[in-house]
């Protein structure tokens, strides 16, 4: 399997700040990987150093080969063009459409015809179940419908990887079981990787081929494998404690 | 004491790293708005279009009757101490002046700060919190070009034009004042007044509206990008950018006043 990001020996944080450090870990081509941790432990930082928003402290990210951290400007903006990001906050643009939305990006980066925008915008939407809410403005649909959209947009460029933050915290147990089954078609079909930060444990035994486990307190990757095995056999109480669902006394 | 001296050396630090982000940040919309002039097409002109109807023609009502306001009350002001001297017809040239070469695009600029300024600010600060700005760079956007010299090209068009509007009716106040109260002739109010503004004394007020559109939208837009993610950021963005507008606007002022009556000199 090839591998299509790398990231290398990454220290992040804000300020003097370090909030995670000696994070070495590559993502295959068509993996669904999941980043796991407690509340507040870095797992959005972590996401948007990935896809190249901040400036690690140190270490190397790269996406297909190409490093994100050393690219300029310009290079940057193609690299970005690889991956479609849903953020935790859905960051819809409030002044535009639903639909618009969507082609904004195609309008800036193809050169598809309004017919064709048109098309696939609502085809997207579909996806996620809003196709006839298209005419609407994010202010007027709900936190669930905001998260849906997102990851519509998201996939507008047809992009070989996507990064989800959060993508199906408040959305309703159905469409919760929708998204992952999305996830896997993209997936099966296209051999999208898909990079997913997600407390929702259901969806992870479902749907992970690979977690990692960030934890605040050693600032490290304490657990990387499959959620399935570590369940019940990983060498951390916490760990298992967390995949199980427990209470856990060390916190 | 030593907590003190810290502090001061971790602000002195912060003032330095501050100055470099303003300077870059400046850079980095000059540049931008090289590649529009290069690039016409690339430049977002619907939203232009839409910030040169909320900064200019929505501010039209508000600029007009404080710019005339403030001709009235300086024409009473000067009328008090003109008549005394009997050089009442002077009131023309005293209001005159004041107005288009200090007055008119101050207040103008006093306004778009707390307007505009803040509006910009707040803006970008909202769309900071909600990750948008995040959002628009990883899809390729460039922030600047499609939020900043929107904006920017809007307070360039639309300030000249608001300073000139300020400036005709601030005359306007002045006059009101002279021919009701002073009851001076109507004709020698209007000939005294063109007799005494000279048209560099026109371009002056042209050119402080052009550097104040600038700073507003700049300190505006700054202030917004660098807001910090929650909603008492937003908040504090939109008042600091109301702050350093303004004191920035004084200090523009002061050295364009001293440069023009130099130059003229
Ligand atoms: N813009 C920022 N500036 C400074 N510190 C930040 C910023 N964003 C996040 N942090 C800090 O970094 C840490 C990690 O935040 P992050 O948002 O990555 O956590 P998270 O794991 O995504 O949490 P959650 O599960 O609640 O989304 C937090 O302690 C937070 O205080
Ligand atoms: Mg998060």
């Amino acid at each position: 399997m090839e591998s299509v990001i790398k990231v290398d020996k990454l220290k992040m944080g804000y300020g003097d700040r370090v909030i995670m450090e000696c994070l070495d870990f590559e993502i295959n081509q068509g993996e669904i990987f999941v980043i796991l941790g407690g509340s507040g432990c870095g797992k959005s930082t972590l996401l948007k150093h990935m896809i190249g928003l901040y400036k690690p402290m140190a270490g190397d990210i790269s996406i297909k080969g190409k490093n994100i951290v050393k690219a300029n400007a310009e290079k940057k903006r193609e690299i970005m063009k690889e991956f479609g990001v849903m953020y935790q906050s859905g960051a819809l643009f409030g002044s535009m459409t639903l639909e618009e939305n969507i082609t904004m990006i195609l309008e800036e980066v193809t050169d598809m015809t309004k017919e064709e925008m048109h098309e696939r915008a609502m085809e997207k939407l579909a996806l996620v179940e809003l196709d006839e809410f298209n005419t609407f403005y994010p202010a007027e649909i709900s936190g669930g419908m905001k998260k849906r959209a997102a990851i519509a947009r998201a996939m507008a460029l047809n992009p070989d990887i996507l990064f989800f933050d959060e993508p199906s915290a408040g959305l309703d147990p159905i469409s919760a079981a929708n998204l992952d089954a999305l996830i896997l078609k993209l997936r099966e079909e296209f051999k999208t990787t898909i990079v997913i930060v997600t407390h929702e444990l259901e969806s992870i035994f479902s749907i992970a081929d690979r977690i990692i486990m960030l934890d605040k307190e050693t600032k490290r990757i304490i657990e990387d494998g499959d959620p399935r095995k570590l369940k019940n056999e990983s060498k951390n109480e916490w760990v298992r404690d967390f995949l199980n669902r427990r209470e856990s006394v060390q916190t | 004491m030593k907590k003190f001296v810290s502090s001061f050396g971790v602000n002195f630090i912060g003032f330095f790293q501050e100055a470099r982000n303003i300077t870059s940040f400046i850079g980095e919309i000059f540049e931008e708005l090289l590649f529009g002039i290069r690039n016409p097409h690339k430049i977002k002109w619907k939203s232009t279009l839409y910030y040169m109807d909320g900064c200019g023609r929505e501010a039209t009502g508000i600029v007009a009757l404080i710019c005339f306001l403030m001709g009235l009350i300086l024409g009473f002001q000067s009328a008090v101490q003109m008549k005394q001297f009997g050089t009442d017809i002077y009131v023309a040239n005293l209001v005159g002046l004041s107005i288009v070469k200090e007055l008119g695009p101050l207040m103008v600029a006093m306004i778009a700060t707390g307007r505009a300024g803040s509006a910009f600010a707040a803006e970008l600060g909202t769309m900071r919190v909600n990750e948008e700005i995040d959002a628009l760079t990883t899809m390729g956007f460039v922030p600047a070009r499609f939020l900043i010299v929107p904006k920017l090209l809007a307070m360039m068009v639309v300030m000249p034009i608001l300073t000139l509007i300020g400036d005709l009716l601030g005359i306007l106040g002045g006059f009101f004042v002279g021919v009701v109260q002073l009851k001076l002739p109507f004709i020698a109010y209007l000939n005294q007044t063109i007799k005494a503004i000279h048209y560099l004394d026109v371009m002056e007020s042209m050119a402080k509206a052009f550097a104040f559109a600038i700073i507003i939208a700049m300190v505006g837009c700054y202030r917004g990008m660098n807001s910090s993610s929650d909603a008492q950021g937003v908040g504090k963005a939109a008042t600091s950018s109301v702050v350093s507008g303004i004191f920035l606007i004084i200090v523009a002022d002061t050295l364009m006043t001293i440069i023009f009556t130099q130059l003229r000199g």
